[in-house]
C-alpha cells in the first residue's frame, strides 16, 4: 500500500517533471523557429526589396539615357527634364540600394555592385559630356561620342548586370521563403510531437492515478471492513466480559447465600452448646464434685478448660467467616444494582467524592486536586461514585508518612474510550502485588490500617461492570496510580450485553 | 392460638434441619407449645396438606399456620405459596415467609400470591434467635381461622 503510493507520487511526480520538460521545449522551439522564421521572411523581404529597388535604379539610369537622345535629337530644353530628374534620383538610389544589400545577410549570393556602379558612374560621365555639348550648341560633337557606342556598351553591360542581379536576388529570397516554410512546418512538427507526448503522458498519469485510486479505494474497503470487524469483536468482548462479570456476582451471591445457611447453624448450635455448658459448668461448680478424683478431674478441666477456649476459637472462626461471607454478598449486592446510562459531570462527581474524604484530607494536609477538566461521560452514576469514592479513599489511607500528602485526578478522551487516573504520592504497591490487591480479601504492604481487602475488588468489579477495566501503577515506593479506563457510552455496553 | 376447639399445629417447611430444630427451640423459648410439624421439602409439605392428587389431606380438619423457607430443594417456596392459596382448604391458613432472600421483586411476589408475613431470617445467629422469639410472641396472639 505505502510502496504502491509512493510508486504513484514518483511516476506521477515523473509524468509531470516530462511533461514540462515537453511543454518547455515547445516554448523554446516555438520561440526559436518563430524567430528564426520571422528573420527568414525578414530577409526575403529585404532581398525583395533589393531587386525591386535594383529595378528601379535600372529605370532611371534608363529614363537618364532616354531623356539624354530625346534632348540630343530635338535639342529643346523639356526633353532635358527626364534626364535631370533621373541625374538627380539615380545616385541616392543607388546609396540605398548598397545600404539594402549591406543589411542582407553574408550568405547572400550577388554579385558585386562596384562594376555596376561604376558603369552608370561612366554613362552619367557620357550623358553629362554629350548634354553639356549639346548645350554649348555643339550637338555633332555630342552625337559623334553617342555613336562611338561606347555609351551603349555601357547600358548593355549594366542591363546585363541588372539581369544577373535581380536573378540572383529572386533565387536568394525564393530560398529564404522556402526556409521560412520549412522553419514554420518544423515548428508545427515539435509542436504537435510535443503535444502528442504531453497527451500521452496525460493518458498515462491519468491511467495509473485511476488504477491506484481504485486501488485505494479497495483498500479502504478492506480497511473499514477490518475496523467492522474489530469494532464487533470488541462488542463481543465486551459482551463476554459483562456477562463473565455478571455471572461471577451470581454466583457470589449464591455461594455467600448457601455458605451462609450452614454458618447459621453452626452459630446457632454453638450458642446452644454454650447455654448448655454453661448450665453444666454452674452445676459442677455448685455441686459436690471431687475434683481431684481421676473420674471428675478431666471432666472439670474440660468443662472449665477446653470446651470453652475451644468454644471462643469456634465463635472467632465463624465471626471472620462470617465477615468474609458478609462482604462477598455485599459485593454481589452490589453488583446486582440496575445499571442507568446518564450523562455524568465527572469534575462534579469527583468532586463529590472528594468531599467525602475532605476531612481527613484537611486534618492530614494532603494536595488533592482535579488537573484540568475531567471528559464527561454517559455512565452509571452510583457505580461511577464508588469506583472513585474507593480510589480516594485508598489514596488517602496509604499516604506515606515521609512526605507531604498529594493527590491528582485527571482524564482523557480517546478513541471512544474516556480514561481516569488517580494518582498519589503514597507508600506505592509493590510490583508483585499489583494483580493481588484487586483480588477479594487480599490486602498489600503494612497491614497498619482497617479494612477487609474489599475496596478494590469492588472497583474492578463495578468498572468491568460498566464496560471498563481499572490497572494500577507503581513502582512500589513513591507514589500509585489507578488508571479507569471506561467507554464513552454505557448505553453501548449494555445494549451488547443485551444482545 | 386461643381457640378452644383445636389447638393451632405449626406447619413448618424447611429443608435446613439445623435452622429446623433452631426455630423450634426458640419458639419454645417463646413459650409456645402448639405442635410444630416439620417437612424438609415441598413434595412431602403438599401431599400432607392435600394428599395425592389433592384428593384431600391428611387431616383436614385442623387449624393451621405455615412457616415457609423459599429455597427449598424440589420446588420453591412461591410454587407452595400459590398451591396453598389455590386449595380451598388451605387458602386461609395464614402463610409465614422465613428465608434468607431479601430480594425485593420476591418479597413483592410473596406478598401478592397473599403471603401475610415476610421475615427475613437474620444473618448472625443472636438476630436469628431473637427474630424467632419475637415470632413466637406474635404467633401467641394471633387469630388462626378454623380449617373449612
Amino acid at each position: 500500500m505505502k510502496a504502491g503510493q509512493s510508486g504513484l507520487l514518483r511516476s506521477n511526480l515523473l509524468g509531470a517533471a516530462v511533461s514540462a520538460f515537453f511543454l518547455m521545449a515547445i516554448a523554446i522551439a516555438s520561440f526559436y523557429f518563430s524567430e528564426r522564421t520571422s528573420r527568414l521572411d525578414l530577409e526575403a523581404f529585404s532581398a525583395g526589396e533589393a531587386d525591386r529597388q535594383m529595378a528601379e535604379v535600372f529605370s532611371t539610369f534608363l529614363q537618364g539615357e532616354s531623356g539624354q537622345r530625346g534632348y540630343l535629337l530635338t535639342q529643346q530644353q523639356p526633353y532635358l527634364a527626364p534626364y535631370e530628374n533621373a541625374r538627380t534620383a539615380i545616385f541616392p538610389l543607388l546609396d540605398q540600394l548598397k545600404t539594402r544589400i549591406a543589411a542582407l545577410p553574408p550568405d547572400v549570393r550577388l554579385p558585386s555592385i562596384d562594376p555596376f556602379q561604376e558603369a552608370v558612374r561612366a554613362k552619367f560621365e557620357e550623358l553629362d559630356r554629350t548634354v553639356s555639348l549639346t548645350r554649348a550648341n555643339r550637338a555633332d560633337e555630342a552625337m559623334a561620342i553617342v555613336r562611338a557606342d561606347s555609351g551603349r556598351g555601357l547600358t548593355e553591360k549594366a542591363r546585363a548586370f541588372v539581369a544577373a542581379f535581380r536573378t540572383a536576388a529572386n533565387e536568394f529570397r525564393a530560398e529564404r521563403i522556402a526556409q521560412a516554410r520549412r522553419s514554420a512546418d518544423d515548428l508545427e512538427l515539435v509542436t504537435t510531437i510535443g503535444g502528442v507526448a504531453v497527451l500521452l503522458i496525460s493518458i498515462v498519469a491519468m491511467g495509473r492515478i485511476r488504477r491506484y485510486t481504485t486501488e485505494i479505494e479497495g483498500a479502504r474497503l478492506a480497511l473499514s471492513s477490518v475496523n467492522m470487524e474489530l469494532e464487533r469483536r470488541v462488542a463481543t468482548r465486551t459482551r463476554d466480559l459483562v456477562r463473565a462479570n455478571d455471572e461471577l456476582q451470581r454466583y457470589a451471591y449464591i455461594v455467600s447465600h448457601d455458605l451462609r445457611a450452614p454458618l447459621v447453624n453452626i452459630m446457632g448450635f454453638t450458642s446452644e452448646l454454650e447455654q448448655s455448658m454453661a448450665s453444666v459448668g454452674a452445676a459442677v461448680a455448685q455441686g459436690d464434685v471431687d475434683r481431684t478424683s481421676s473420674l471428675w478431674a478431666p471432666a472439670v478441666e474440660a468443662i472449665e478448660g477446653d470446651i470453652p477456649e475451644a468454644l471462643k476459637f469456634i465463635k472467632s472462626s465463624i465471626n471472620r467467616m462470617d465477615g468474609l461471607i458478609n462482604a462477598i454478598l455485599t459485593l454481589s449486592r452490589l453488583g446486582r444494582l440496575p445499571l442507568s446510562a446518564e450523562p455524568v459531570d465527572m469534575n462534579a462527581l469527583v468532586d463529590g467524592c472528594l468531599g467525602v474524604v475532605r476531612h481527613r484530607v484537611e486534618s492530614l494536609d494532603v494536595d488533592a486536586v482535579i488537573e484540568g477538566t475531567l471528559p464527561p461521560l454517559i455512565g452509571d452514576r452510583n457505580s461511577l461514585q464508588q469506583v472513585f469514592a474507593n480510589l480516594l479513599d485508598n489514596a488517602v489511607k496509604y499516604l506515606s508518612a515521609d512526605r507531604a500528602g498529594r493527590i491528582r485526578v485527571r482524564g482523557r478522551r480517546a478513541a471512544g474510550l474516556v480514561t481516569y487516573e488517580v494518582e498519589d504520592n503514597g507508600r506505592g504497591v509493590s510490583v508483585s502485588d499489583q494483580e493481588r490487591i484487586f483480588e477479594l480479601f487480599r490486602r498489600a504492604g503494612v497491614q497498619d490500617r482497617p479494612g477487609e481487602g474489599i475496596g478494590l475488588a469492588h472497583v474492578r468489579s463495578l468498572v468491568r461492570r460498566l464496560g471498563g477495566d481499572v490497572t494500577v501503577f507503581s513502582d512500589g515506593r513513591s507514589g500509585t496510580t489507578f488508571r479507569v479506563t471506561l467507554p464513552e457510552n454505557l448505553s453501548h455496553t449494555l445494549q451488547a450485553s443485551e444482545q | 392460638m386461643t381457640k378452644a376447639s383445636r389447638p393451632v399445629s405449626i406447619i413448618m417447611i424447611e429443608d435446613d434441619e439445623g435452622h429446623a430444630r433452631l426455630i423450634e427451640k426458640n419458639i419454645r423459648r417463646a413459650g409456645l407449645s402448639n405442635e410444630i410439624i416439620s417437612f424438609a421439602n415441598g413434595t412431602s409439605a403438599l401431599r400432607y396438606f392435600h394428599g395425592e392428587n389433592e384428593k384431600g389431606g391428611e387431616d383436614p380438619g385442623r387449624p393451621c399456620l405455615v412457616l415457609l423457607d423459599l429455597n427449598l430443594p424440589d420446588m420453591t417456596g412461591v410454587d407452595i405459596l400459590e398451591k396453598l392459596k389455590a386449595n380451598e382448604a388451605t387458602r386461609r391458613a395464614p402463610v409465614i415467609i422465613l428465608t434468607t432472600t431479601d430480594d425485593k421483586r420476591e418479597i413483592q411476589r410473596c406478598y401478592d400470591l397473599g403471603a401475610n408475613v415476610y421475615i427475613t431470617k437474620p444473618l448472625n445467629y443472636e438476630n436469628f434467635a431473637n427474630a424467632v422469639r419475637q415470632l413466637g410472641l406474635f404467633l401467641a396472639v394471633i387469630q388462626v381461622p378454623d380449617a373449612e
